[in-house]
Protein backbone atom coordinates (compact mmCIF):
# COMPACT_ATOMS: atom_id res chain seq x y z
CA UNK A 1 0.00 0.00 0.00
CA UNK A 2 2.88 2.50 0.93
CA UNK A 3 6.50 2.66 -1.22
CA UNK A 4 9.34 1.76 1.50
CA UNK A 5 11.19 5.41 1.02
CA UNK A 6 14.95 4.88 2.58
CA UNK A 7 15.55 6.65 5.48
CA UNK A 8 13.00 7.06 8.30
CA UNK A 9 9.81 9.39 7.18
CA UNK A 10 9.72 12.46 8.86
CA UNK A 11 6.34 13.06 9.73
CA UNK A 12 4.66 16.51 8.84
CA UNK A 13 1.97 15.97 12.11
CA UNK A 14 0.52 13.69 13.91
CA UNK A 15 -2.68 12.00 13.41
CA UNK A 16 -5.37 12.93 16.02
CA UNK A 17 -5.83 9.47 18.07
CA UNK A 18 -8.52 7.55 17.36
CA UNK A 19 -9.93 8.10 21.08
CA UNK A 20 -9.78 11.90 20.05
CA UNK A 21 -12.16 11.45 16.84
CA UNK A 22 -14.49 9.11 18.58
CA UNK A 23 -14.88 11.75 21.43
CA UNK A 24 -15.32 14.19 18.94
CA UNK A 25 -18.31 12.45 16.83
CA UNK A 26 -19.89 11.09 20.35
CA UNK A 27 -20.09 15.25 21.31
CA UNK A 28 -21.36 15.73 18.47
CA UNK A 29 -24.01 13.60 18.32
CA UNK A 30 -24.67 13.92 22.32
CA UNK A 31 -28.44 14.22 21.37
CA UNK A 32 -28.51 10.45 20.35
CA UNK A 33 -26.76 9.18 23.01
CA UNK A 34 -28.20 6.51 25.31
CA UNK A 35 -27.29 3.32 26.74
CA UNK A 36 -23.35 4.13 26.73
CA UNK A 37 -22.53 0.49 28.16
CA UNK A 38 -19.27 -0.17 29.06
CA UNK A 39 -17.72 2.71 28.11
CA UNK A 40 -15.11 4.01 30.20
CA UNK A 41 -15.46 6.68 33.01
CA UNK A 42 -12.47 9.11 31.70
CA UNK A 43 -14.32 9.03 28.19
CA UNK A 44 -17.26 9.82 29.65
CA UNK A 45 -15.92 12.32 31.77
CA UNK A 46 -14.99 13.84 28.53
CA UNK A 47 -18.17 13.90 26.56
CA UNK A 48 -21.50 13.82 29.09
CA UNK A 49 -20.31 17.65 30.41
CA UNK A 50 -21.90 18.42 26.29
CA UNK A 51 -25.28 16.94 27.67
CA UNK A 52 -28.28 19.55 28.31
CA UNK A 53 -30.11 18.56 31.28
CA UNK A 54 -32.71 16.48 29.39
CA UNK A 55 -29.82 14.75 27.48
CA UNK A 56 -28.00 13.56 30.57
CA UNK A 57 -31.28 12.05 32.01
CA UNK A 58 -32.05 10.37 29.10
CA UNK A 59 -28.08 8.73 28.94
CA UNK A 60 -28.69 7.91 32.62
CA UNK A 61 -31.96 6.37 32.51
CA UNK A 62 -31.26 4.11 29.29
CA UNK A 63 -28.02 2.95 31.02
CA UNK A 64 -28.72 0.15 32.90
CA UNK A 65 -26.89 -1.82 35.66
CA UNK A 66 -24.34 0.79 36.60
CA UNK A 67 -24.11 3.83 38.42
CA UNK A 68 -22.96 6.82 36.09
CA UNK A 69 -22.68 9.03 39.29
CA UNK A 70 -19.25 9.46 39.26
CA UNK A 71 -19.13 11.47 36.45
CA UNK A 72 -22.58 12.80 36.52
CA UNK A 73 -22.64 13.73 40.52
CA UNK A 74 -20.27 17.28 39.14
CA UNK A 75 -22.79 18.03 36.15
CA UNK A 76 -25.94 17.75 38.32
CA UNK A 77 -24.17 19.78 41.00
CA UNK A 78 -24.07 22.63 37.96
CA UNK A 79 -27.69 21.94 37.33
CA UNK A 80 -28.13 22.37 40.70
CA UNK A 81 -26.73 25.70 40.92
CA UNK A 82 -27.86 26.89 37.82
CA UNK A 83 -31.24 26.36 38.19
CA UNK A 84 -31.68 27.34 41.67
CA UNK A 85 -29.13 29.45 42.50
CA UNK A 86 -25.97 29.98 44.38
CA UNK A 87 -27.79 30.79 47.88
CA UNK A 88 -29.81 27.60 47.74
CA UNK A 89 -26.37 25.44 46.85
CA UNK A 90 -24.31 27.08 49.42
CA UNK A 91 -27.20 26.52 52.14
CA UNK A 92 -27.18 22.68 51.18
CA UNK A 93 -23.40 22.63 51.09
CA UNK A 94 -23.62 23.67 54.91
CA UNK A 95 -26.51 21.62 56.09
CA UNK A 96 -25.07 18.42 54.50
CA UNK A 97 -21.57 19.65 56.38
CA UNK A 98 -23.24 20.56 59.72
CA UNK A 99 -25.07 17.08 59.61
CA UNK A 100 -21.98 15.38 58.37
CA UNK A 101 -24.17 13.62 55.60
CA UNK A 102 -24.00 13.80 51.81
CA UNK A 103 -26.26 13.21 49.09
CA UNK A 104 -25.70 13.09 45.73
CA UNK A 105 -27.01 16.36 43.30
CA UNK A 106 -29.22 14.38 41.17
CA UNK A 107 -30.72 13.09 44.49
CA UNK A 108 -30.79 17.17 45.59
CA UNK A 109 -32.01 18.21 42.32
CA UNK A 110 -35.30 16.26 42.17
CA UNK A 111 -36.27 16.83 45.88
CA UNK A 112 -35.76 20.58 45.34
CA UNK A 113 -37.33 20.84 42.00
CA UNK A 114 -40.57 18.52 43.37
CA UNK A 115 -40.76 20.55 46.48
CA UNK A 116 -40.70 23.85 44.24
CA UNK A 117 -43.50 22.08 42.75
CA UNK A 118 -45.19 21.85 45.31
CA UNK A 119 -45.11 25.24 46.66
CA UNK A 120 -43.20 24.32 49.59
CA UNK A 121 -40.19 26.17 48.98
CA UNK A 122 -39.80 29.62 47.09
CA UNK A 123 -36.97 29.60 43.72
CA UNK A 124 -34.13 31.55 44.27
CA UNK B 1 5.18 -7.89 1.00
CA UNK B 2 6.86 -9.90 2.86
CA UNK B 3 5.07 -12.11 5.47
CA UNK B 4 7.42 -10.67 8.28
CA UNK B 5 6.37 -7.53 7.62
CA UNK B 6 2.83 -8.12 7.54
CA UNK B 7 0.61 -8.99 10.89
CA UNK B 8 -2.66 -10.96 11.33
CA UNK B 9 -5.25 -9.09 13.41
CA UNK B 10 -8.28 -11.48 13.97
CA UNK B 11 -11.50 -10.49 15.35
CA UNK B 12 -14.36 -11.86 17.94
CA UNK B 13 -15.77 -13.73 14.90
CA UNK B 14 -12.34 -14.98 13.56
CA UNK B 15 -12.19 -12.69 10.66
CA UNK B 16 -8.38 -12.15 9.91
CA UNK B 17 -7.18 -8.85 8.70
CA UNK B 18 -4.07 -9.37 7.25
CA UNK B 19 -1.87 -5.32 7.64
CA UNK B 20 1.22 -4.31 7.16
CA UNK B 21 3.45 -4.21 10.41
CA UNK B 22 4.20 -0.71 10.19
CA UNK B 23 0.02 0.20 10.43
CA UNK B 24 -0.54 -2.36 12.83
CA UNK B 25 2.06 -0.13 15.47
CA UNK B 26 -0.03 2.24 15.01
CA UNK B 27 -1.29 0.94 17.76
CA UNK B 28 0.90 1.51 20.90
CA UNK B 29 -1.02 -1.50 22.58
CA UNK B 30 0.23 -3.55 19.47
CA UNK B 31 3.28 -2.11 19.05
CA UNK B 32 4.02 -3.29 22.75
CA UNK B 33 3.16 -6.79 21.90
CA UNK B 34 5.03 -7.07 18.81
CA UNK B 35 7.98 -5.29 20.49
CA UNK B 36 8.17 -6.92 24.05
CA UNK B 37 10.72 -9.74 23.54
CA UNK B 38 8.89 -13.13 23.82
CA UNK B 39 6.25 -12.30 26.48
CA UNK B 40 3.43 -12.68 23.83
CA UNK B 41 3.62 -16.32 22.38
CA UNK B 42 1.18 -15.42 19.83
CA UNK B 43 2.55 -12.15 18.41
CA UNK B 44 6.16 -14.59 17.29
CA UNK B 45 3.86 -15.40 14.55
CA UNK B 46 2.60 -11.95 13.87
CA UNK B 47 -0.63 -13.09 14.96
CA UNK B 48 -2.75 -10.96 17.29
CA UNK B 49 -6.39 -12.34 18.37
CA UNK B 50 -9.26 -9.71 19.56
CA UNK B 51 -11.79 -11.35 21.35
CA UNK B 52 -13.67 -8.43 22.22
CA UNK B 53 -13.40 -6.35 19.04
CA UNK B 54 -15.84 -7.52 16.28
CA UNK B 55 -15.22 -7.37 12.64
CA UNK B 56 -17.09 -4.23 11.71
CA UNK B 57 -14.89 -2.32 14.80
CA UNK B 58 -11.44 -4.13 13.44
CA UNK B 59 -12.09 -3.36 9.98
CA UNK B 60 -12.56 0.13 10.80
CA UNK B 61 -9.88 0.72 13.30
CA UNK B 62 -7.36 -0.97 10.35
CA UNK B 63 -8.52 1.89 8.25
CA UNK B 64 -7.63 4.25 10.52
CA UNK B 65 -3.92 2.80 11.04
CA UNK B 66 -3.57 3.50 7.06
CA UNK B 67 -5.24 7.12 7.45
CA UNK B 68 -3.23 7.67 10.17
CA UNK B 69 0.22 6.78 8.76
CA UNK B 70 -0.91 8.90 5.07
CA UNK B 71 -2.30 11.73 7.83
CA UNK B 72 1.47 11.87 8.97
CA UNK B 73 2.78 11.54 5.97
CA UNK B 74 1.42 14.96 4.78
CA UNK B 75 -2.33 13.70 3.51
CA UNK B 76 -4.14 15.46 5.74
CA UNK B 77 -7.81 13.78 4.94
CA UNK B 78 -10.99 13.42 7.42
CA UNK B 79 -11.52 10.36 8.43
CA UNK B 80 -15.02 9.47 8.61
CA UNK B 81 -16.56 7.28 11.60
CA UNK B 82 -20.35 6.43 11.26
CA UNK B 83 -22.05 7.64 14.55
CA UNK B 84 -23.11 4.26 15.31
CA UNK B 85 -19.81 2.86 15.45
CA UNK B 86 -18.58 5.71 17.57
CA UNK B 87 -18.91 4.49 21.24
CA UNK B 88 -17.99 0.62 20.37
CA UNK B 89 -14.97 1.91 18.52
CA UNK B 90 -14.04 4.53 21.14
CA UNK B 91 -13.54 1.31 23.74
CA UNK B 92 -11.22 -0.07 21.20
CA UNK B 93 -9.50 2.18 20.29
CA UNK B 94 -8.67 2.78 23.87
CA UNK B 95 -7.46 -0.28 24.89
CA UNK B 96 -5.04 -0.21 21.94
CA UNK B 97 -4.15 3.32 22.81
CA UNK B 98 -4.73 4.47 19.85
Amino acid sequence: MFEKRSGRIRPFREAPSLVDLCVKIAIDNVRYLGDVGETDLHLLKRILPHCTKDQLIHVEDSTVGRDLSPVTDVLWMQFYKKDFGEKSFNIVVERMKENKVTFGWKQLYEVISCSIKMGNIKCK
Amino acid sequence: MKKEDTVKLISAEGFEFVIDKEAAMVSQTIRNMLTSPGSFAETQDGKVTFPEISTTILEKICQYFYWSLQYARGKETDFHIEPELTLELMMAANYLHT
